[in-house]
């Protein structure tokens, strides 16, 4: 996992980052991803509409964390005006076990879990891209040492000839290629 | 899980950790509870407390203890700077 620094709609005030989410969510033409990605695009904004399914999943996320931690912070207010006496600790372990309780409610709902994959599918193409690159370079790195990969390779065939012949030789009979 | 699954996972959990961003840190199970249902895989509560001592032993730690308690329940997680720039968008 490599660190990256081009995170531009993280790095957005959030009173942006609000508007960008408002216009997502709002539903409609105007706010598919990539009818939000050209809107940003003519105030300025380059991003990619895999960025902005990532950076709304990030948001609604960060949405409900504020609010839990809105309502934990009531609850332990209730609980100093009601005079119960209770340490730090056991007001810490109480504003954690509601703030579960609020996720957990929250989970339940299935709105909620939709729309939290939303950015799953984008993530897992590019694993798949990912692994895929490696594998392939990989491949080559073997192939490449075998004398019949390098003979066809350097052959007067043409391309498509050269591909053919190597996919057999590398694949056997699970080359199969599509015309 | 695969290896790619489990990498797929630990990026779940350090985007919960980065969007809910607590002073008490996130406990175990809220990780849990939001990168299953993230990933649509089923990581149990060992798991995720297994990926996130990984994520801490990371050089530089991509997460770190917000709440450094006795028992293993009740440890609280929060993310780092250099688990932060990993979530990019």
């Amino acid at each position: 996992m490599k660190p990256r620094s081009d995170s531009k709609l993280k790095n957005l005030p959030p009173e942006r980052q609000a508007a960008i989410a408002a216009r997502l969510g709002a539903g409609g033409p105007d706010s598919s991803l990539q009818a939000v990605c050209n809107w940003l695009r003519e105030d300025g904004v380059e991003t990619s509409t895999g960025a902005l399914s990532q950076f709304y999943s990030w948001w609604q996320l960060r949405r409900q964390c504020e609010q839990n931690e809105a309502a934990v912070e009531g609850l332990l207010e209730s609980v100093k005006e009601l005079g119960i006496t209770a340490t730090s600790e056991q007001l810490q372990a109480l504003g954690q076990a509601f703030f579960t309780k609020k996720a957990i409610e929250q989970q339940d709902s299935k709105q909620w879990f939709n729309a939290q994959r939303l950015a799953l599918k984008k993530e897992e193409l590019l694993i798949d891209r990912q692994k895929f690159q490696r594998e392939t370079c990989q491949l080559f790195l073997e192939w490449a040492e075998d004398q019949r990969a390098r003979d066809i390779a350097a052959g007067a065939a043409s391309n498509s000839e050269k591909i053919a012949k190597l996919g057999e030789l590398m694949f056997g009979e699970d080359w199969a290629p599509k015309p | 899980m695969t290896p790619d699954q489990i990498e797929l996972y630990r990026r779940r959990i350090l985007f919960v950790l980065d969007a809910q961003r607590r002073r008490d840190g996130l406990p175990a199970d809220v990780v849990q509870l939001h990168a299953n249902a993230q990933t649509g895989l089923e990581g149990s509560l060992d798991f995720v407390r297994d990926q996130l001592d990984y994520l801490s032993r990371r050089d530089p730690p991509l997460v770190e203890e917000a709440l450094k308690a006795i028992s293993k329940e009740r440890r609280a997680w929060r993310i780092t700077t250099a688990g932060s720039a990993l979530i990019d968008f």
